[in-house]
């Protein structure tokens, strides 16, 4: 299966269950978790399914493309399901069957993990699914975002792509995954990896990137008081990557960490707030479709 | 009529180190429960795995034991006239009682004879009362973490999917949140399908079919016997882990053994890095092969029998060799350049937020380590620069690719900076010490035997409770979140092993000192926060103490009074233990509290160290008037004589050499006894001639201050 295949059957599988299929953010993000598909939609009472594909950037995870597991960008398969239904974790058994993982021919475990965004005032519990004893994917209940408790709760499916393909194609490096047509992962982005890799830890304009920081951590504020909530989450977004930079660039301290996340965390946790009374004052429309935010009934 | 019950909670996975603990909160709960219900039975087990908690009870009676009620109303004589009639006031307590008056009963209580209402309680039938009970027992399972996953306000560790409560072959039904209890169980929580079962035998016997091992103890057991037998089937042995072997079998309901293996050329890694790669993450066992050398081989456990066994232990492989390479990533960039190098990045790592860098830490330790040294007076010159040398580089590996970061290796700190310091040639003392310094790290762990090391623990551990108190995080109740007590037994464990005559006051006024001069606020007035330090180290040692078997009375007596070394004071304790088993204890006690005894409540002071030296060197030289007494008015052959002895007696004492044993102050001390017994025997203490009665006085209080230096003989019972 190639890698377009594995993000096809995915898409196939979860807008049979009644998925909307969306698109990856238009802006950096470190997990498919920070697309507002997630993070605003998991806020109030509206129902919401949706699946996406993520590239995920994680600046200090680049290693010059030298490393066969590790890459400062990489792909997430992202599902959300609100409220998470009662058979969630067949369903998703069901998924890797789609795509060709055959539970009863392998030893499929589910590791506790708790998750937790200090950056986004998020946190909920669950697993690491392991496949043969790799991660393949994450699984989490939610119950904060934003500081906001969530009901209801809603269940996140978060698939490694670039994982599962390697196990599905049985190569050992990255760089091997066969995208499609004969095209190989590396042949696509190794160039990327290398260039990015020597940028976040080398290059970077660290006088740049603090003048960034402020000033786009003041725009969202700024958009906030203005009652334009969505380009203020975008603005955290925003923040949150140029953070990853400076941090990968080894240019925040310890101690400096800290007030730096939280000082993201703030805006987040007031953007929550905001478009939960934005979403009220609309009347929460997605609550009065009779199949909720489904695309197709499922 | 009895019959068996069961009860399964069935859950998607709970964390391996939670099952235990709801285990035990299951147990209690149903035994107190049925108690209080008056629900009588044979056995109550339970039984636990990532996806299943159950309760069984054998021979659960039908019904509730029947009980009688008591109402008391007004005492006989009130209730009842002298010919045996009820009185008006019988009449209104029946009335009130809903019964008639000749229902009344009288009854004895322990305030005499009262008229009662007695009624039977019939019992309920035992399924309607658990249909009742068992949705508020399991609210009450506590977790340390808990979620919601669906509409309803049941909180649990991880979603609970479904209930099933027989009792017989009876299906009790009950709701608890959005979930309703049943008589179907499921195999796994990854399917749909339910399995009906007809009886609580039936639902054991459907899981035993399946593979499923609901015991935990014999899950444990299965995966030690398993992993054994395939390190031997491996040639080798398997490198035994109870902590594993404990979290790998709550990982799984029906563990199935695979082995596999990885490049030899790993091997070239420090053993314990490729140990905790297999372990941490993958939760792999290692094996060792001839010469305790590890072989390129793991042991790994899934969950239930598998066809393809190749090719989950090819995943398993893949995985495994990902983890060693990172590590030997991580051990290449690290050794590339010398374990100083990392040093010197110590300075931009803060320690603890308000006290500096750790950088500075090492430095305090330094200093720190040198007085000690000096104190317990050991080692040649030479000692001085190893320590200087290994406290640079202690703490260096948390600033290594390896350690840093909280990674799965980090738990390998000090272990790593000692095979980094061999690496970058440092000398093997140096190398040894920076292990060493974090010894003992656990309940059981060794301690340090080379000189710089131990130094260097004792420094590290003084200097994190000095640290900690001085940010006010000291432990409070169950609250200990630096693990302070684990630092302050580990210092007194070294100390007292290592027969260490270092006194601690001066040590924790030193170490404040240290933190004083980087110019870091001290909190509280004076010596108050000197003061809460050696409390807190009291209470470690007399824990430690008490729990070496010795009697509270005398571990009180030895560290109420002004004790200042460890060491001396566990060898005062165990001579006293000893002396009192031996029944010698016995006469030496009561002569020294004759002499407490006999002074005038208002004279005596609590123990103050500068009075009692002042006694000490008044007494030895001879000087009684800084006592305010004077030989000259002692009337009896047996004063002076007392007077002598004790001038002997307390020069001893202050000649001892530094490092005597606690066990030689006692044999001193007791030198004195007979000297004192013939005093009390000869001399009326509170004679009339108030002069010669206040010279006394003033004489016998010289003597207890100096004494109680040693021992707070009045702590002692019994004697």
């Amino acid at each position: 299966m190639t890698f377009q295949e594995l993000v096809t059957a995915l898409e196939q599988f979860w807008s049979g269950r009644g998925c909307l299929l969306l698109t990856p953010y238009n802006s950096e993000v470190g997990a498919g978790t920070m697309n507002p598909s997630t993070f605003l939609r998991v806020l109030g009472p509206e129902p919401w399914m949706a699946a996406y594909i993520e590239p995920s950037k994680r600046p200090k995870d680049g290693r010059y493309g030298e490393n066969p597991n590790r890459v400062q960008q990489f792909n997430q398969y992202q599902v959300i399901l609100k409220p998470s239904p009662e058979n969630v974790l067949p369903i998703y058994i069901e998924s890797l069957e789609a795509i060709g993982i055959d539970p009863s021919r392998h030893d499929i475990r589910l590791l506790e993990d708790d998750w937790e965004s200090p950056t986004l005032g998020a946190a909920g519990l669950g697993w690491e699914v392991w496949l043969d004893g790799m991660e393949i994917t994450q699984f989490t209940y939610f119950q904060v975002a934003g500081g906001q408790e969530l009901d209801p709760v809603s269940a996140e499916i978060t698939y490694g792509l670039e994982r599962i393909c390697m196990y599905l194609q049985g190569v050992d490096d990255i760089m091997e995954i066969e995208w499609g047509g004969g095209v190989k992962w590396g042949e696509l982005f190794l160039q990327a990896e290398r260039e990015f890799s020597s940028f976040h830890f080398e290059r970077a304009g660290v006088p740049f990137y603090f003048e960034i920081f402020e000033r786009y951590q003041q725009e969202a504020a700024r958009m906030l008081d203005d009652g334009l909530i969505l380009p203020a989450y975008d603005y955290v977004i925003k923040c949150s990557h140029v953070f990853n930079v400076l941090d990968a660039r080894g240019s925040i301290s310890v101690s400096e960490r800290t007030s730096y996340i939280a000082r993201i965390r703030d805006v987040a946790c007031r953007v929550a707030e905001r478009y939960i009374e934005q979403r009220k004052r609309l009347g929460f429309p997605l609550l009065k479709r009779p199949g909720g935010s489904r695309g197709r009934s499922s | 009529m009895k019959q068996d019950f069961v009860l399964e909670v069935g859950c998607e996975n709970l964390p391996s180190g939670y099952i235990s603990g709801a285990l035990d909160q299951l147990r209690m709960l149903f035994a107190d429960g049925c108690k209080a219900e008056r629900i009588q039975y044979g056995g109550l087990r339970v039984f636990g795995t990532p996806n299943r908690l159950v309760v069984f009870i054998e021979g659960l009676s039908s019904r509730q034991r029947a009980d009688e009620e008591r109402v008391t109303g007004p005492p006989v004589k009130v209730a009842l006239t002298e010919n045996g009639q009820f009185t008006r006031a019988a009449a209104g307590f029946a009335k009130a009682q809903g019964v008639p008056v000749d229902a009344l009963r009288t009854i004895e209580t322990g305030r005499g004879a009262y008229i009662a209402v007695v009624r039977r309680i019939e019992g309920r039938r035992t399924s309607a009362v658990l249909k009742e009970k068992i949705p508020g027992w399991l609210r009450l399972i506590r977790f340390p973490k808990t979620m919601r996953w669906d509409g309803s306000d049941f909180r649990f560790a991880r979603p609970v999917r479904w209930i099933l409560a027989m009792l017989g072959e009876r299906r009790l039904t009950f709701k608890i949140g959005a979930l309703s209890a049943g008589n179907v169980t499921r195999l796994s929580p990854y399917k749909k399908e339910y399995v009906t079962v007809e009886s609580t035998g039936h639902y054991f016997a459907v899981l035993r079919k399946k593979g499923v091992i609901l015991d935990q103890e014999k899950r444990r057991d299965t995966v030690r016997r398993l992993a054994g037998e395939a390190a031997r089937a491996l040639g080798g042995s398997l490198i035994e882990d109870e902590d594993l072997v404990g979290s790998v079998s709550n990982l799984l309901e029906r563990p199935t053994v695979l082995t596999g293996s990885f490049d030899r050329s790993f091997l070239s890694l420090p053993r314990e890095v490729i140990v905790t790669a297999l372990k941490s993450h993958q939760r792999y066992f290692s094996v060792a092969g001839r010469g305790g050398r590890l072989k390129p081989c793991f042991i790994a456990f899934a969950d239930g029998a598998r066809r393809n066994k190749r090719e989950i232990i090819k995943g398993y492989e893949r995985v495994l060799q990902a983890r060693l390479a990172d590590a030997e990533f991580y051990y290449r960039e690290d050794t590339s350049k010398p374990l100083s190098v990392l040093a010197e990045k110590l300075d931009g790592i803060v320690w603890l937020e308000g006290l500096g860098s750790v950088a500075r830490k090492t430095g305090r330790m330094e200093l720190l380590a040198c007085r000690f040294k000096s104190e317990w007076g050991i080692g040649d010159p030479g000692l001085e620069n190893i320590i200087a040398r290994a406290a640079r580089l202690a703490k260096a590996d948390l600033a290594s690719e390896m350690v840093k970061d909280g990674k799965e290796f980090t738990l390998l700190q000090g272990y790593i900076g000692r095979e980094y310091a061999r690496v970058s040639g440092e000398s093997d003392e140096v190398a040894e010490a920076i292990f060493e310094h974090y010894l003992p790290r656990f309940a059981g762990d060794g301690i340090p035997e080379g000189e710089a090391g131990i130094l260097l623990a004792l420094a590290d551990k003084l200097d994190t409770i000095t640290g900690c108190f001085i940010l006010g995080l000291g432990p409070t109740g169950s609250q200990d979140p630096y693990a302070l007590r684990r630092h302050a037994l580990g210092l007194l464990r070294i100390l007292i092993a290592r027969k260490a005559g270092i006194p601690l006051p001066g040590a924790i006024r030193y170490s404040i000192d240290l933190f004083g001069k980087e110019g870091i606020e001290l909190p509280g007035i004076g010596r108050e926060l000197e003061k809460m330090i050696i409390d807190f180290f009291r209470q470690r040692l007399t824990s430690m103490l008490r729990g070496e078997g010795f009697d509270y009375d005398l571990v009180a007596a030895v560290l109420t009074a002004p004790w200042e070394k460890p060491v001396t004071a566990r060898e005062m304790a165990a001579e006293l233990q000893r002396m009192r088993n031996d029944g010698e204890l016995t006469g030496f006690v009561l002569a020294m509290k004759r002499v407490t005894n006999i002074i005038p409540r208002d004279m005596k002071k609590p123990v103050d160290v500068d009075a009692g030296r002042k006694a000490m060197h008044a007494f030895s030289g001879q000087t009684p008037e800084a006592l305010g007494f004077s030989p000259a008015l002692f009337s009896e052959e047996s004063e002076s004589r007392l007077f002598e002895e004790a001038s002997r007696t307390l020069g001893d004492l202050l000649r001892i050499e530094e490092n005597a044993h606690g066990g030689r102050y006692l044999e001193i001390i007791a030198r004195i006894v007979p000297a004192i017994n013939r005093y009390f025997d000869e001399v009326l203490v509170n004679c009339d001639d108030r002069e010669v009665r206040d010279n006394r006085h003033a004489f016998l209080l010289g003597l207890h201050t100096a004494f109680s230096l040693f021992l707070d003989f009045s702590c002692i019972t019994g004697e």
